[in-house]
């Protein structure tokens, strides 16, 4: 429609024409008699179909992808709330398994029992060389030789004897 | 899985499927079904989005998210009612939602930010008339309430009936009358005040 055509069909007093109301959208002369006539168009020429930014195939695209992306987020979450249990189960396992091996650790020796001929017998105490060495070796309080060298340390007040070298004294002392 | 079936052959033979087609499709588990829809109703919830709200990327914003309530909610949707109504108002509550948001924080916060914005967004009209006639309409319903400027929307640039918008809205004829005739009220205040211009050409009706 040409602003003529406007003209003729607003003095005919025609209902607003979807090319009328095109029309006024872009040409304020006749926006302006359009409006004379019914002043609702001037808001009227604004109900136009409108692209959001970017136009409907980028919008499309987005909503597509935001829905795609929840969906996997959900059945992730839906495979999670599944393996919890799971998890759980293994979780309770190992600590059973734990305790149970700590607690087998901590059990007392087996006690002495008889033998079928009626005599005792204690199950021989495994102990490392350094251990049994320092139980076997004898403690001397005094000590006196001619021929014997002794190695002394002044600890405080008193004097602490670190070595003593005595030919006579047994190899293993 | 036979109707899905059916359904899917039904949807390559006729590329032409209604609304409510297309909505059964989906349900039966057809996505690209729901592309259809997606693009035949991008253009009517994204201008109701824009209108009521006044601002391209936020009526995005709010276009996508109506979208994706769409489509969580399609279940829910009632084949015996026109999807338009149910699509609108999902539309219109969410947009209605926006605004009341955007009210209270900018209450809070300095309104120069949305004013800057307000003037970049005008630039996506077509001819400069439309956008001063846009700038008018965006500046004189800031004095609406949300519910009055989606029912302004509704009835006078997307030109729906009013029986319709109390079916959008969920309220009595009534009640979309009176806020119709509310707002035109309080558009025209706003207009001789600020724009006297327009005043001359929208005037309130009796």
């Amino acid at each position: 429609m040409n602003c003529d055509e406007i003209t003729e069909a607003l003095q005919r007093d025609v209902a607003a024409s979807p090319a009328l109301l095109d029309h006024i959208r872009t040409c304020e002369n006749c926006l302006r008699k359009a409006c004379l006539v019914d002043g609702d168009l001037l808001f009227r020429s604004l109900g136009e179909a409108l692209s959001p930014p970017g136009g409907v195939d980028l919008f499309a695209e987005e909503v597509m992808q935001q829905i795609h992306f929840r969906d996997t987020e959900r059945r992730i979450e839906h495979t999670r709330s599944l393996a919890a249990p799971f998890r759980w189960g293994i979780a309770a396992a190992l600590a059973a398994g734990l305790v149970t091996a700590s607690l087998l650790n901590k059990a007392p020796a087996p006690s002495p029992g008889f033998s079928e001929n009626g005599v005792a017998s204690v199950a021989p105490v495994q102990q490392g060389p350094v251990a049994l060495a320092s139980l076997n070796l004898p403690v001397i309080e005094d000590y006196a030789s001619a021929g014997a060298t002794i190695v002394e340390v002044p600890s405080g007040e008193d004097l602490k004897v670190v070595m003593i070298f005595d030919e006579t004294l047994p190899v293993d002392l | 899985m036979a109707s899905t079936l059916q359904l899917m052959n039904r949807l390559e033979e006729t590329p032409e499927l209604d609304d409510r087609q297309l909505v059964e499709s989906i349900r039966a588990g057809e996505s690209s079904a729901f592309e259809t829809l997606l693009r035949r109703k991008t253009s009517k919830v994204y201008g109701l989005c824009y209108r009521v709200i006044g601002n391209a990327e936020d009526a995005k914003d709010v276009s996508q998210l109506v979208f994706l309530k769409l489509w969580e909610n399609l279940d829910k949707y009632d084949l015996r009612f026109a999807f338009d109504t149910w699509l609108y108002r999902m539309a219109t509550n969410v947009a209605i939602d926006f605004l009341r948001n955007r009210q209270s924080r900018d209450s809070a916060v300095n309104s120069k930010l949305r004013l800057v914005k307000s003037v970049t967004d005008a630039e996506q009209g077509i001819s400069y008339q439309r956008k001063e006639v846009e700038g008018v309409f965006r500046e004189i319903s800031e004095a609406l309430s949300p519910k009055q400027k989606a029912i302004f929307v509704m009835k006078e640039m997307e030109d729906l009936p009013s029986a319709e918008i109390s079916r959008i809205l969920g309220c009595r004829e009534s009640t979309v009358r009176n806020h119709l005739f509310n707002a035109r009220k309080v558009m025209q205040v706003q207009l001789q005040k600020r724009f006297p211009e327009y005043a001359r050409l929208w005037k309130e009706r009796p």
